[in-house]
């Protein structure tokens, strides 16, 4: 199948600094992609890259164009505007579709209560952003992300001040997403959860280290080489793998 | 939007619309002649069927006088409204307000240029220097050199490493420091004309005729109307830059449009009545309590807001001390300072 969003020896600098050293990546449609890594090693830039935010130095990063109706972002805690009903928050992701102009059309106003409905927002409507609470902002967000109706789904660590359980309910709504043919590339801590992804792909210092399933990608010496401590695999009954740090090097 | 949101934005606009008509007519009919409101709605109706040559009397001063007036306090108070509420979207800052990148430093600093002059400019300054208007090149010098500011910021700020807003706003104090020092430079040389300048920087609409507002208005209505069309950039600036990048927004036309509109009707506004203060910072945030905060609502809202607060500034500027006549500036700040502290206070 082709790819929803391919990446070629992306190489990106901040200054002197080289944090991206030639990356090759191509997400498929309906796969969710974990992209994980210790601190610093270029998970965001890589993220904003694919996003289209940052200009490789050298390299392409491929998608159907326009790339405002393709390609959804969601930043590590988006800002939302205090005094905006949820509603009006999440029909800015139709701007892709609607430009500074046109109303919004029945094909839109269905996008924005699907997005709703599936982020579990529906009931939240006409509250106001300021009274929810930090996991149900971070539903807001992502139904924005969602009525954008993108084909490739970019997220930053989307499991930022969520509790336990609203955390699985975030990974289900990125399977179902993945599942109706997004591509869904998400930038993940918790080995955990990456290691329930369909894909992993480990960066560290910049590149490429391991990109595979989990079973194959998360392998306790390299993951310890790249983490720089000592991880251990368990596996649980019904067969997952759960990564777990034992102490530093 | 859903029916009590939309609704509320109908609500808004209209109400505030109306408070305008009203504000308007009584305006007209106060002042240092008495004229009963049913006379002050005849002149309106003859000067708005063509008959206002034939006016004579109290219609003549409502016509003549008081109606160029109150209108151009309706067109500043709405250019400073909607600027303030461009301005507050763009920087993300509602302490933003239109005066931020230079305008009203730069407008001052033309005034200041064109008086010095004097006589030696077409149009001359002499007539109504005494009384602290802006006659003849005052006003067009005074647009320059608020254009001028506003381009001398954004040459400022290129460049750097600095994220775009923060240079704008670093720049904007620069370029406003060294032009009200070089005014300054330019008023101790002339202490003449110093009253005069001084007038206008605390702005006056005293003066204002039907010529002023009819040189006024298409700046102010075409700078309006630009930001107008980027309401929905200023929508999507809202969730974050990176995120209204990823809505398609092109984050440096739409700085660039904001920053040419709210400009133009800013500059347009300064040059004729001088730099009045406050409005644009306190409209926007009054509006925002009173209906959903879509710039594609908050603009007019905040336009007819402004225009409001000006037009009630200018009453009070001509009633509190009668027969006398505080200048509109003073009014503003002295009763827009504290409301707007009240107004911080409620809100945290």
């Amino acid at each position: 199948m082709t790819a929803a969003l391919s990446a070629e020896d992306v190489r990106f600098s901040y200054g002197e600094r080289a944090v991206l050293g030639g990356v090759t990546l191509a997400v498929r449609p309906g796969e969710v992609v974990a992209l994980i890594g210790p601190n610093g090693a270029g998970k965001t830039t890589l993220l904003k890259t694919l996003a289209g935010l940052l200009t490789p130095r050298t390299g392409h990063v491929h998608v159907v164009p326009p790339r405002s109706r393709t390609v959804a972002y969601l930043a590590q805690s988006e800002d939302l505007p205090a005094e905006w009903t949820v509603r009006e928050v999440v029909e800015l992701g139709r701007l892709p579709h609607v430009g500074f102009w046109r109303a919004l059309a029945p094909m839109d106003v269905d996008a924005v209560k699907r997005a709703m409905a599936r982020t579990a927002v529906e009931d939240l409507a006409t509250r106001l952003v300021n009274a929810l609470s930090g996991g149900e902002r971070q539903r807001v967000a992502l139904a924005r992300a969602l009525a954008q109706e993108p084909r490739v789904l970019l997220l930053d660590e989307p499991a930022t001040h969520l509790d336990l359980r609203h955390q699985v309910d975030l990974f289900a709504a990125l399977h179902d997403e993945a599942a109706r043919g997004t591509a869904v590339v998400a930038v993940m801590h918790d080995l955990a959860f990456a290691a329930q992804a369909d894909r992993c792909v480990l960066l560290g210092a910049g590149t490429v280290r391991a990109d595979g399933p989990p079973a194959e990608a998360l392998r306790p010496d390299l993951l310890g080489e790249v983490y720089e401590t000592s991880i251990e695999l368990l596996h649980t009954t019904d067969g997952r793998i759960v990564p777990t740090a034992t102490r530093s090097r | 939007m859903n029916e009590a949101r939309r609704a509320r934005a109908v609500g808004a606009i209209a109400g505030t619309a109306a408070v305008l008509a009203c504000a308007l007519v009584v305006s007209a009919a106060t002042g240092a002649i008495p004229i009963s409101l049913r006379s002050t709605l005849d002149a309106l109706a003859a000067g708005l069927e063509g008959r206002a040559e034939g006016l004579q009397g109290a219609g003549a001063i409502v016509w003549n006088l008081r109606l160029p007036r109150v209108l151009m306090a309706a067109l500043v108070g709405a250019s400073l409204g909607s600027s303030g509420a461009a301005m507050q979207g763009l920087f993300r800052n509602p302490l933003a307000d239109p005066y931020l990148l230079g305008v009203a430093g730069g407008a001052a600093f033309g005034a200041t240029v064109a008086m010095s002059l004097g006589g030696h400019l077409p149009g001359g300054a002499a007539p109504g220097i005494d009384a602290g208007g802006a006659p003849g090149s005052v006003p067009i010098f005074a647009f320059l050199g608020a254009v001028g500011a506003v381009l001398a910021v954004l040459a400022v700020s290129r460049g750097g490493g600095r994220s775009r807003t923060g240079s704008l706003l670093l720049a904007g104090v620069v370029v406003s420091t060294v032009l009200i020092s070089l005014t300054e430079c330019l008023m101790l040389r002339d202490a003449d004309r110093m009253r005069a300048v001084f007038s206008f920087t605390l702005g006056n609409l005293a003066l204002s005729s039907w010529a002023d507002l009819a040189r006024a208005l298409p700046f102010a209505a075409t700078g309006m109307a630009i930001l107008y069309a980027l309401a929905r950039g200023l929508d999507a600036l809202a969730l974050g830059d990176d995120t209204a990048r990823t809505l398609g927004v092109n984050a440096r036309v739409l700085r660039g449009g904001v920053i040419v509109g709210a400009s133009l009707a800013t500059a347009a506004a300064v040059a004729s009545v001088g730099a009045i203060g406050f409005v644009g910072l306190v409209a926007p945030h009054v509006m925002r309590r009173l209906g959903p905060p879509r710039h594609r609502v908050l603009l007019p809202a905040s336009a007819l807001g402004g225009a409001v607060l000006l037009v009630l500034a200018d009453l009070g500027a001509r009633t509190v001390i009668r027969p006398a006549e505080l200048p509109v500036g003073v009014v503003t700040t002295l009763a827009g300072g504290p409301f707007f502290l009240w107004l911080l206070r409620r809100e945290s």
